[in-house]
């Protein structure tokens, strides 16, 4: 009876027991606090010295999450599931000797084990050890499955709500990360000036990722560049040429070019992003270790290579809204420039009873490398001049304001032509680089003698076509200007003209205009026209001729054109 | 949007800072500012207080990060103070409560950096 009472007494105290441990797991307590309440109710209740409990990882193993008389580190061994073992077991009782948990137990002193079981699946291990090893009696026994139930059932529950805290502060990092995705692209989409998108750009990754390390590598003209960086050693550009392959985020340990992995890893880069536009890596993104010391997460790369690929797009939109601006500059300028040059041009060609006088300049580009000029000297005498400059555009038209400026100082001296040109040759010589050239012509017509004296210098002939149909070419002279100096002469041309003649003066972006099989529009089309047309005025002469060509060539002329009609009446 | 303001005090050769408003991409530029002016002045020692910061945005969070190496090379540091729970939950999620010192009132973070010293 009083043994009877005894084991009531006993039984009272153990339910006691389990009722105040589940009161007291069940609340709002962590697992390292429901498993160290476990241990110590448990050495306390089975007089145990000795306890530890292991807990299943992601990856299956068991690793040591507590321990009690039992020394354990922070990089204890793990350890794989033991077989078939639902129960309760001695560790005396397994005879495998190769099982190196069983081992461990047995090396530390751990006499029997209980699994930690939720519905069948095993969490962790609970192990005991006592001073004396003496089995355990049935009672206790059934006070320890009990209560390694209401522990497990407790373990699970948390490890669900940690599970759910986690994947809670996933999605709330996510939405944060969408969030400023959506604010950046907006952002980007307003900044025009680089400097202060790259400025927001790095700003936002050290900010969202938390890290103080960047290089921000764009390409330009084929090659890589630092566009922003805070890294200790500038980055060569070959190197970064080499990676431009990385189509994804990659980390650097996942790299598996040993060189580039070293590298990178020297320079303290533990993820490299490419910026893809279109399909080409047109940057390259680099980042250092977070300053929290937290590893990249996949989540970070998806975000890199998204904002990544919402900076590169404004990037380029700056970059074209530069260079429109740049190119609108230019062309401001050129057209200014154009002006300056048409104004070194005959703004009217000068009058004479005796003579019917048409002259144009069509360039094809904005400004052009032709001349020509026609200056009143006397009354009845007149200059007329033409050149052509090598090349097109900008330096040819820097080029023709030269042979202006030293013409027009030349002329008035009065010295013979053949000296005239001599002058200017030398004078181009000397102050041009050997691949300039110029055709020249000039020539003076005295109406009262009729009489026409030139030098040709190197220019296509000008054609005399005479009354009477036969036609002269003007060819006397020398070569062109500015290609020698030594030995260089020019001889001087005379013809006379009569009423009828008519003299054409062109450069050769006449002759030579394309129509678009590129065959020329040559000298034979050119004289018919002068022929077939000689009676009319010489305006509409060359009026006929303009059209001819732009009938010939279409829209794209290639060449400048410059002519001179002079008809003498 | 653009009410955003800055002020600088200074209390035991601790620089607290105020900071009003949205401190977004818009206003990040004259964060960066008041900073680097604190820092070519060698004042190393700020604190931050947050409370009447009603919005931080990525950028806001990345002037801190531009200039906490260079501080702490210095032996100074940027602490944080007075927090808005709005506020914290945004430095909680990207992790930075292990970066830089947090505290529930200027006081507290006043006597961090006198102890340092």
């Amino acid at each position: 009876m009083k043994k009877l009472n005894l084991i009531q007494e006993k039984t009272k105290i153990d339910v006691r027991s389990l009722f105040e441990f589940s009161k007291v797991v069940n609340q709002d307590v962590s697992i390292e606090f429901v498993i160290n309440f476990l241990l110590l109710t448990l050495m306390g209740k089975l007089v145990c010295n000795r306890a530890i409990v292991f807990l299943k990882n992601e990856n299956e193993e068991f690793y040591i999450k507590l321990a009690k008389g039992v020394e354990f580190k922070e990089n204890s061994p793990k350890f794989k599931f033991i077989k078939n073992n639902l129960k309760l077991f001695y560790t005396s009782a397994i005879r495998e000797t190769k099982n190196t948990f069983i081992k461990y137990l047995k090396r530390n002193g751990i006499q029997f084990v209980i699994p930690l079981v939720y519905r069948s699946n095993v969490l962790g291990y609970v192990g005991l050890g006592r001073f004396q090893e003496r089995r355990i009696s049935k009672e206790e026994e059934n006070y320890l499955n009990s209560i390694v139930n209401i522990a497990a059932s407790a373990i699970q529950q948390k490890s669900n709500r940690e599970e759910l805290l986690r994947l809670n502060r996933e999605l709330d990092k996510k939405i944060h990360q969408m969030n400023t995705l959506f604010d950046l692209s907006k952002e980007f989409a307003s900044i025009l000036d680089k400097e202060k998108l790259l400025k927001l750009f790095t700003l936002s990754l050290m900010g969202q990722i938390g890290i103080s390390r960047y290089g921000i590598f764009l390409k330009e003209k084929g090659l890589m560049k630092v566009m922003s960086s805070r890294l200790p050693e500038n980055i060569d550009c070959e190197f970064l040429n080499g990676i431009c392959n990385f189509r994804k985020p990659t980390l650097t340990t996942n790299i598996s070019e040993p060189s580039i992995r070293k590298y990178l890893m020297k320079i303290g880069i533990q993820v490299i992003v490419p910026m893809a536009l279109r399909d080409e890596v047109r940057g390259i993104l680099m980042l250092g270790e977070k300053m929290n010391k937290s590893d990249y997460s996949d989540s970070d790369l998806e975000f890199l290579y998204s904002l990544g690929n919402v900076a590169i797009i404004s990037l380029e939109n700056t970059r074209l809204f530069q260079e429109a601006i740049e190119k609108q500059r230019m062309e401001d300028e050129l057209l200014i420039a154009k002006e300056i040059q048409q104004g070194l041009l005959p703004k009217s060609v000068p009058e004479h009873k005796c003579l019917d006088i048409s002259a144009v300049n069509i360039s094809s580009k904005i400004v052009g490398g032709d001349y020509y000029d026609v200056i009143r000297l006397t009354e009845d005498s007149f200059v007329f001049a033409i050149a052509d400059v090598s090349g097109k555009g900008t330096p040819a038209s820097l080029l023709m304001a030269s042979i202006h400026a030293m013409f027009h100082t030349l002329i008035p001296l009065g010295m013979p032509l053949s000296e005239l040109v001599k002058r200017m040759n030398d004078l181009i010589y000397d102050n041009t680089s050997n691949d300039r050239f110029i055709t020249f012509f000039c020539g003076i017509l005295d109406v009262k003698t009729k009489s026409f004296k030139y030098v040709n210098a190197g220019h296509n002939l000008p054609i005399l076509l005479k009354g009477n149909g036969n036609i002269v070419r003007l060819d006397k002279g020398g070569v062109l200007l500015g290609i020698a100096k030594e030995n260089i002469t020019y001889e001087e041309g005379f013809v006379n003209l009569v009423s009828g003649d008519l003299l054409y003066i062109f450069t050769d972006g006449v002759t030579e205009a394309m129509n678009s099989e590129n065959v020329e529009f040559g000298e034979n089309r050119l004289l018919k026209i002068l022929k077939d047309y000689k009676a009319l005025p010489s305006k509409e002469i060359q009026n006929i001729i303009i059209d001819s060509l732009k009938n010939y060539c279409g829209e794209n002329q290639s060449d400048d054109i410059t002519m001179l009609i002079v008809k003498i009446l | 949007m653009n009410d955003f303001k800055i002020k600088i005090r200074e209390q035991s050769d601790v620089q607290i800072i105020d900071l009003k408003g949205y401190l977004d991409a818009h206003t990040a530029s004259e964060f960066e500012q008041t900073m680097q002016k604190l820092i070519n002045e060698k004042k190393f020692n700020i604190l931050v207080n947050c409370k009447n910061l009603s919005y931080i945005s990525s950028a806001g969070l990345g002037v801190f990060m531009a200039y906490i190496e260079e501080v702490r090379k210095y032996k100074g540091d940027i602490k944080l103070a007075n927090m808005p729970p709005k506020i914290y939950n945004v430095f909680d999620i990207l992790g930075f409560p292990l970066i830089y010192e947090i505290y529930n009132n200027e006081e507290e973070a006043l006597k961090k950096f006198l102890k340092k010293s």
